[in-house]
């Protein structure tokens, strides 16, 4: 059995290497490829074929999960130009957008004190949504003008929201558990 | 994941948390965050005029680590001057409080943060002899 893992994940699942994809035909090729190589097929087989088929399964997993979300598919697509990412080293230091960040964090926070704290949170999960989708149109914009360095930028900032959407609910949920 | 006490004690019973007036201009302000776990964090310092750091304040939202990388931090940088306080180096924090690995990051947050105020603290004090000798 042969497994090709020099392919990038858009040509492992023969689609156009651009941020608008068909996640329909991205979710029937992966179904197709998973069922091909998946291990229970290998049990009569050689370690050799086992081993590469439980690769290939992890790489198309993996493959999969990174082009189905709009973030992650963004940043594989700046990593395909060469632009490189280290969640180690990489910081934010616009202070307009911090303070921004840090204001909304603080009305998380501060919901509890609302006379609708659901209504509150409900609000903030609105915005944050709002404030991504036009950091996708400007990723968009970066990306199409080949500003790499801006692009990875609105990449960045779209992080900040994801975790603030995580924060958000676990919020709703710690309100939901005092009700109870 | 396993604290260390250093950490935990900062964590529960984080020194200098508050703010400064932003817009004082012996105040310096400085804003860094953390794109992959979403943390963010402000420091700011209040130099005297022999410039040395009087007092510092941090906000810091993110894990047990950042918290305490920012306690810390406001703790040694008091009675420092500007010099000294940005010869502060993450290795030097992350060491005091025994970061694993995966927390490393913590304590460079914590470095940007003490650099950026002292730029902003310094950019000021530019700007504020610019205005006297107009």
């Amino acid at each position: 059995m042969e497994f090709n893992f020099s392919r990038n994940y858009f040509e492992l699942f023969e689609l156009e290497a651009q941020f608008h994809i068909d996640r329909e035909v991205l979710s029937n090729r992966y179904q197709t490829l998973q069922s091909q190589f998946h291990p229970d097929r290998f049990i009569e087989s050689n370690d050799q074929d086992k081993r590469v088929a439980m690769q290939a399964t992890t790489f198309i997993n993996e493959a999969h999960k990174t082009l189905w979300e709009e973030p992650s598919r963004a940043r594989y697509l700046l990593e395909l130009q060469g632009v490189s990412f280290d969640s180690e080293q990489d910081t934010t230091q616009d202070m307009d957008f911090l303070m921004a960040q840090m204001s909304l964090r603080e009305q998380i926070d501060e919901a509890d004190n609302q006379e609708d704290p659901f209504e509150t949170l409900d609000e903030l999960a609105r915005k944050a949504k709002q404030e991504k989708s036009l950091l996708m149109e400007n990723y968009q914009a970066h990306f199409n003008a080949q500003q790499w360095n801006d692009a990875k930028e609105s990449v960045l900032k779209l992080q900040f929201f994801t975790r603030l959407q995580q924060q958000i609910n676990q919020k709703q949920e710690a309100l939901e558990e005092q009700l109870l | 994941m396993a604290y260390g006490e250093k950490v935990l004690d900062h964590y529960e019973n984080p020194r200098n948390v508050g703010a400064l007036d932003k817009d004082d201009t012996s105040v310096g302000t400085g804003m860094v965050g953390a794109p992959a776990c979403g943390d963010v964090m402000k420091l700011q310092i209040q130099v005297g005029d022999n410039g040395v750091i009087e007092d510092a304040k941090f906000k810091t939202y993110g894990c047990g680590s950042a918290i305490a990388s920012s306690s810390l931090l406001t703790e040694w940088v008091k009675g420092k001057t500007l010099d000294e306080a940005s010869q502060i180096k993450n290795s030097d924090i992350a060491e005091e409080l025994a970061l694993p690995p995966v927390k490393i990051h913590c304590s460079v947050l914590a470095e940007d943060a003490i650099r950026a105020a002292i730029n902003d603290y310094q950019g000021r004090q530019v700007a504020v002899a610019e205005k006297q000798s107009a």
